[in-house]
């Protein structure tokens, strides 16, 4: 295989941000990784920090202060080493990727938004799809949460109670459409690409509009559309005569699809190869720099030479930190030391989900004030590979709701570093004059 | 307070109990049941699911043997809906003693087991995972149980013919009336009241906490609580009962049960039949073991651990924590003549195998007591849900779905359609662990990732509670699921359960759910019997901060 500049291994949040940074940067990019990432069963929001400390009860409300007190508060933690420039660095960039492929999403690190989840809980959220932004005016005026009969994805009238129980205003309605009760199974993604068909959408929408008067705004469950996701939105709103917003589902996430299209079409068209299916099994090394990675194929490994790498194989549940009965924690793709609770005994809490979140779930690969992975005595273990996302120490991502946060900033940093972009540590580069800000800015 | 009467008042909601409610009933008796959780909370809900030929025991118990392959026949007439007749091999791996084979055989022949020995060759056709350096195999008729289905099958049956049955109604105090026991008071869970029930005989078949009940009268029963764990991994590796030919020791039988197998299990005195851990070197035991009859076992995904507590019954403490020498035949204590308080029995000790001949022999002895001369008739009449006179097939589910319409899945992994839980909500249960009893909600891979959700949301739809109460719902569920969880989380299934903390905290923010500061009578015993399963977390990491304490 022809020698890339860089070449980035895992095609999840990071490992997309990595190789938006490289490429950005002017560097020939390739993207390899073993499957899909994360981007496909999370809600499809940027979170960028939702709790700070991770199990405090009130939400962050504006992330840019608490990021930026975490260099001093939390050294260890991913945010720390990329500091807030380079925070919104890399939300501008992912901003300006996305929408040029008609994507769009709203918000600033200035003020999380409270988005529905569905349970009816709300979730502070950095970035959120155009399709979901009406979400976040539930604390004004009523909202219906709708959902379809026939369908085990998504409670509308659990969503709604929950609403309620926070003093806000929330009915339900579940909608009986002939097309979606009979298609089985129904995961989200089968339901929306159900609705791209425009008979399907009318019979929606026949459904829906009798229930939109005196409502301000209407919840769905995000299965908005696929490919034709945009003007679905635009039909459905257009009909019912009030705004329209998406709630996330259980996984497989709609938004999580459209999210890793659109940058799939953004990296492609800068000539960016993201190969599914190549896992990275080997590390060949010349000292302190790595030469190239091996995939598995099925009579040889594979060896993909590159000037640097981003490693961005995700945590635990990305499959880049494997974890054994033994207590041994490791990092499967290059065999980097790993931070990580000595022994079983002190890796997960008897309460699921106590406030603190289970040690293990912060283990990973610790890195150097330029992202690259360091010994457990701190010494650089190769000048040429760079670390981003999941993948890395000191953070649990879930609790503290920052998981495309830190993606998207350690991604966005590494995959400019590995293209030779020096960065300061702890600072970003980018201008603020372009972050997408309000709602509809991007439409 | 409110009153309840009866001719025969049962404690224990287990396989015993349900078992001699139906043959109380049956029999014409006034009867009532009382169970502190739902039922099969106890050790029925938590057993191996072996339907035992006798061949465990022939060689050192013959009279449980014996008891073992009676029972076998008639369960697999009356309740063939709950069995899968898988058959059993026992095994003799290159790690045992050959000349052990022919005790086997001979004690089998004696007990009147059938049995037969067939060739390794043939062995490994019938079983090709199997260690193939195994030495001899003998086949013989066990089994692998359902025994949730049957208890709710029995209970069934009981209420057909009159029996009503309480659950969540613990009992408290035992009413000693004039050196006889007049009834007791139960504490109504759910309504937060207390309840009189009256009875001319008690019987208490309250498995591992009998001891408890009879102390309640002033009576001293002495049971071991003796704790056996087992493991579920996520594969059938096996489609036969396998049980290691060898005297019986620790994680000696493999039992295929639905769509994954458990290999079980271990003895172990535990001081408290309701608070144990599951520890980690039990965990590690029984793997190993599990890797001895079937090679590549420990690279298996394990889903989850659990324990039972035996009711062992011994006229006087054991030595030391071994209790596999405590005899597994069953006991009937008669109060009157051995303590001086009339109208209480206590049934203890036995297997699930042998409840229904447990049954039989209580309520002959109840019968004797109020004068009724009516015979048994359990072992003639067959259980609710058995019309289809044919064995439980591993792919009915599957088959049940798939044909005509197909079913709305609540949970992919087990096959649990949306008709299921609602029945379950519907039929009155507490908690979603109460729905799981009846219907497998979340016992497969992912442990209620999904189906958890779906279930509360379900609960939501029909019940329309307090939304805080479908919420402590949810959360009561997780933690349930997590107790079991902790001891086998690694490899495949940690990163399952980071899926579902994916799904609950990155999707949901479920942990902020308001529970309004509701507890269910469940939550602190989820969270007890996760603390002492965690292996020692045992300091606390102080709350939040970004710092890392690891390196
Ligand atoms: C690890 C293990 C594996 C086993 N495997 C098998 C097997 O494969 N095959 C087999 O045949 N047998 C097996 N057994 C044995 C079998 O499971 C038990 O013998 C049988 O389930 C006991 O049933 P039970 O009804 O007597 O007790 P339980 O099922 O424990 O029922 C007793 C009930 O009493 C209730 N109770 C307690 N206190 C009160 C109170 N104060 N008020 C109201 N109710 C109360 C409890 O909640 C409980 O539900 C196994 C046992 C163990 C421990």
């Amino acid at each position: 295989m022809a020698s890339q500049d860089v070449v980035v291994v895992g095609a999840g949040p990071a490992g997309l941000a990595a190789a938006l940074g490289a490429a950005e940067a002017g560097a020939r990019v390739a993207v390899l990784a073993g499957g899909v990432g994360t981007t496909h069963l999370a809600a499809g929001t940027v979170d960028v920090l939702g709790y700070w400390p991770p199990g405090a009860a009130d939400p962050v409300k504006r992330p840019r202060e608490i990021v930026a007190r975490l260099v001093e508060e939390a050294p260890g933690h991913p945010y720390a080493l990329v500091g807030v420039a380079g925070v919104e660095e890399a939300l501008n960039a992912f901003g300006r990727a996305v929408a040029a492929q008609g994507l769009a999403y709203e918000g600033s690190l200035d003020a999380n938004q409270m988005l529905p989840t569905p349970a009816g809980a709300l979730k502070p959220t950095c970035l959120v799809p155009r399709a979901m932004a009406a979400g976040a005016a539930v604390a004004e005026g009523r909202t219906l949460i709708a959902g379809f009969a026939g369908t085990q994805d998504f409670y509308p009238g659990f969503v709604a109670a929950n609403l309620r129980a926070q003093g806000l205003d929330a009915g339900h309605v579940w909608l009986d459409v002939a097309a979606v009760r009979a298609r089985r199974p129904q995961t989200a993604v089968v339901l929306a690409s159900l609705l791209d068909d425009p008979a399907v959408l009318n019979e929606v929408i026949r459904a829906v509009r009798p229930h939109a008067s005196g409502v301000d705004r209407i919840g769905l469950p995000a299965v908005l559309g696929f490919r034709r996701h945009p003007e679905v939105v635009v039909r459905l709103e257009e009909a019912v005569g009030v705004p329209v917003f998406e709630v996330p589902t259980l996984p497989p996430s709609v938004p999580g699809f459209r999210l890793f299209e659109a940058l799939r079409r953004h990296l492609a068209a800068r000539r960016v190869r993201i190969t599914i299916g190549a896992e990275v099994v080997q590390a060949f090394a010349d000292g302190d720099r790595l030469v190239a990675v091996g995939t598995a194929t099925a009579s040889r490994v594979q060896r993909h030479p590159a000037a640097a790498f981003v490693l961005a194989t995700g945590g635990i549940l990305g499959g880049g930190i494997v974890t054994r009965p033994d207590g041994s924690v490791a990092e499967v793709a290059l065999g980097l030391p790993v931070s990580a609770p000595a022994a079983r005994e002190g890796w997960l809490r008897p309460q699921l989900m106590h406030p603190d979140g289970h040690p293990i779930y912060r283990a990973g690969v610790r890195v150097d004030g330029r992202l690259r992975p360091v010994t457990g005595e701190g010494q650089v273990v190769y000048g040429n590979v760079y670390a981003a996302g999941a993948v890395l120490a000191g953070t649990d991502l879930w609790r503290e709701k920052s998981h495309e946060g830190v993606s998207l900033a350690t991604g966005y940093r590494a995959g400019r570093a590995a293209a030779g972009k020096s960065v300061e540590p702890g600072s970003g580069e980018g201008s603020r004059a372009d972050l997408p800000t309000g709602r509809g800015g991007h439409g | 307070m409110r009153r309840i009467s009866a001719d025969v008042l049962v404690i224990g909601g287990g396989a015993t109990g349900t078992g001699v409610a139906r043959d109380a009933a049956m029999r014409g008796l006034w009867t009532v049941l009382l169970e502190r959780r739902d039922l099969n909370h106890g050790t029925t809900g938590r057993n191996h699911g072996l339907l035992h030929s006798g061949g465990r025991y022939a060689v050192k118990d013959p009279v449980s043997a014996r008891e073992c392959i009676e029972e076998n026949r008639i369960l697999r007439r009356i309740m063939p809906h709950c069995i899968e007749d898988t058959g059993g091999l026992f095994v003799v791996t290159s790690s045992d003693d050959p000349a052990y084979g022919d005790r086997f055989k001979a004690a089998c022949d004696a007990c009147g087991i059938p049995c037969e020995e067939i060739t390794p060759a043939g062995a490994l056709r019938r079983e090709p995972r199997l260690d193939p350096r195994l030495r001899r195999a003998f086949s013989v008729p066990d089994g692998a149980a359902d025994p949730f289905v049957a208890t709710l099958a029995t209970a069934e049956s009981a209420r057909a013919h009159g029996a009503r049955i309480y659950r969540y109604h613990e009992v408290t105090r035992v009413v000693l009336r004039g050196g006889r026991v007049s009834g007791v008071v139960a504490r109504d869970l759910v309504n937060d009241e207390e309840v009189l029930v009256e009875a001319a005989i008690t019987v208490n078949a309250a498995g591992a906490w009998a001891g408890r009940i009879a102390a309640l009268a002033g009576c001293e029963v002495k049971i071991v609580p003796a704790k056996g764990v087992m493991v579920a991994l996520n594969h059938r590796l096996v489609n036969t009962v396998v049980n290691r030919c060898k005297p019986p020791g620790d994680g000696d039988i493999l039992v295929p049960v639905g769509q994954v197998c458990v290999i079980g299990t271990t003895s172990y005195e535990v001081p408290d039949p309701e608070n144990y851990g599951i520890e980690a070197w039990e965990v590690a035991l029984l793997l190993d073991e599990g890797e001895k009859l079937v090679p590549g076992f420990k690279a298996a995904r394990a889903l989850r651990a659990w324990a039972g507590v035996r009711p062992l019954y011994s006229g006087e403490a054991t030595a030391g924590g071994a209790t596999r020498e405590v005899s597994r035949t069953f006991t009937l204590l008669d109060h009157e003549t051995r303590d001086g308080v009339a109208g209480l029995l206590t049934i203890t000790g036995g297997k699930w195998t042998t409840f229904r001949q447990m049954a039989q022999v209580t309520v002959d002895a109840v019968c004797q007591k109020l004068g009724v001369a009516r015979p048994c008739r359990t072992h003639l009449e067959p259980l609710p849900g058995s019309e289809r006179r044919d064995y439980h097939r591993v792919g009915a589910p599957l088959r049940a779905v798939e044909g005509g319409r197909q079913a709305e899945l609540v949970c992919e992994c087990e096959l649990v359609t949306r008709d299921q839980v609602e029945t379950a909500i519907d039929a009155g249960a507490v908690t979603l662990d109460d729905v799981r009893r009846s219907t497998r909600l979340g016992m497969g891979p992912c442990q209620a990732g999904f189906c958890g959700y779906r279930a509360a949301g379900l609960l939501h739809e029909r019940r329309q509670p307090a939304v805080q109460e479908a919420n402590l719902a949810l959360r009561d569920f997780l933690q349930e699921r997590w107790k079991g969880l902790l001891p086998v989380l690694w490899g495949r299934q940690l990163r399952q359960a980071r899926l579902d903390e994916l799904i609950y905290l990155g999707i949901m923010n479920a942990e902020r759910l308001d529970t309004g500061g509701r507890k269910s009578p469940l939550t602190d015993f989820y969270l007890q019997q996760a603390e002492s399963s965690a292996h020692g977390v045992e300091q606390p990491l102080t709350g939040g901060g970004g710092q890392e304490r690891h390196g």
